[in-house]
């Protein structure tokens, strides 16, 4: 199976659509320091490397969890929006909201815990029109949260110490959970992917969420 | 799907971080990962657990021990559904479950029975189960399937940290969909469709008595 593009991940063109309202202008920017974090590390020839092949250590547990830490404060601030905006629909699509916004907050202070005064800080965003309509809300998040999954995924392997391949995992599977939730109130299939989900690497990640342009400035 | 072999399932890990998890370092998280789910049962402190202490032997033995574990719980997902399909007089959303989960499972038996022949292991061939009355109305149905599914998560997780990396990719490949599973049968429940902000875990010893619990396995985990 090849890797989706955003193309295939955003169907209905709902997060480009979003983004290329959002004032997403330092996407260059954001793809240097997301990728390693607290400006730790520069070079785009660093940050194309298959982060896979990296050999593990500590200091690629601290990228990774800082990686991380990136998605979790983009899901975050995205449904603190959304809840302030009211774009979830009524009933069962509030309850997802506010359950998962609670969720990605815990999510970023595990992560901001690990890291210590390693972690980066939260970046600014735009998310544009994505509150405009509930559909729109829906579709933004389900694209959100399935790259959620398959970032973690494609991390875990790399992950040096069992105590944050832990955490990883966890967290792995409470953003399937939210996938298939918000994926169910919005009638698509919760087990899009079929009986198997594939993980992205971090490039593929980056490549996705820069195409958002919803990260718009990395402190 | 890719080359990389596949899940694994049993053993170790613990527990599922709590909800405060302010102001902690980095042994802080380890600490707290290690503090366990209130209230869970089956759950053990992860750093306390022997299973996870001798996770840096990682070996093919383990990995086929943890694979055959593994299949025992695919083996039990299809043939509830199966059974449930047969059962349960099911309609509308939670026949759609049955079917879809059904046809999963099955995939997830031929992946693991290829993950340890590609180990020279043996898979070994599927008990026999006795679902009761669990297969027998469309309520119990579903919330069995959430039991066995939730099982499946919690259980995957806590093995994979003791599986070897190719294991451990292919455990990753499956556990997510299961956790979509889980959200699927709660959300058609009308339940909060992810109850956790950190999924549980389950030692070897908590998942297999959970099983036991449920007693479907006809004479017993072998």
């Amino acid at each position: 199976m090849n890797e989706p593009t955003i193309e295939q991940v955003d169907v209905d063109g709902a997060v480009r659509e979003a983004a290329e309202r959002a004032s997403g202008d330092s996407r260059a920017g954001f793809f240097a320091k997301a990728a390693f974090g607290a400006g730790a590390l520069v070079g785009g020839g660093v940050l194309l490397a298959d982060p896979e092949r990296a050999a593990a250590s500590p200091a690629t547990d601290d990228a990774i969890l800082n990686f991380a830490l990136t998605l979790e404060y983009l899901e975050h601030a995205f449904y603190a929006q959304a809840i302030a905006k009211q774009a979830p629909g009524k009933g069962a699509g509030t309850t997802f909201a506010a359950t998962a916004h609670q969720h990605e907050g815990q999510h970023v202070k595990a992560l901001k815990s690990a890291l210590g005064s390693g972690a980066i800080k939260e970046p600014s965003f735009d998310f544009g029109d994505a509150f405009a309509e509930t559909q729109i809300f829906n579709k933004t998040a389900i694209a959100l949260e399935d790259l959620g999954v398959r970032a973690y995924k494609g991390q875990a392997p790399n992950i040096t110490s069992p105590a944050i391949l832990k955490v990883a995992l966890s967290i792995h599977t409470v953003e399937a959970n939210h996938s298939a939730w918000i994926r169910f109130i919005a009638g698509e299939d919760p087990t899009y992917t079929g009986a198997f989900e594939l993980p992205l690497t971090k490039a593929q990640v980056l490549k996705q969420v820069n195409a958002t342009g919803f990260i718009t400035n990395m402190s | 799907m890719s080359e990389d072999l596949g899940p694994a399932t049993a053993a170790g890990l613990d527990a599922s971080p709590q909800d405060d998890n302010g102001g902690l370092t980095r042994a802080g998280l380890i600490k707290l990962l290690g503090a366990g789910a209130a209230g869970a049962a089956g759950l053990s402190l992860v750093f306390a657990d022997p299973a996870l202490a001798a996770s840096s032997k990682k070996s093919t033995a383990t990995d086929l021990t943890i694979l055959q574990y593994a299949l025992t719980l695919e083996y039990l997902g299809a043939a509830f559904y199966e059974s449930a399909l047969q059962n349960a007089h099911l309609t509308g959303d939670a026949q759609e479950i049955a079917t879809t989960f059904r046809n999963q499972e099955r995939q997830h038996v031929a992946f693991v029975q290829k993950t340890i022949k590609s180990l020279k292991g043996t898979p070994h061939a599927a008990q026999t189960f006795d679902f009761g009355s669990s297969t027998g109305s469309k309520d119990a149905f579903l919330k069995t399937a959430e039991t066995i599914e939730m099982l499946c998560v919690e259980t995957l997780n806590g093995a994979a940290p003791l599986v070897t990396t190719p294991v451990l990719k292919g455990a990753a490949e499956l556990v997510s969909v299961e956790a979509r599973h889980v959200s699927w049968v709660r959300a058609v429940l009308g339940q909060n469709a992810a109850p956790n902000a950190f999924t549980p875990v389950l030692t070897a010893a908590g998942s297999q008595a959970a099983v036991k619990k449920l007693g479907f396995v006809h004479g017993g985990l072998s």
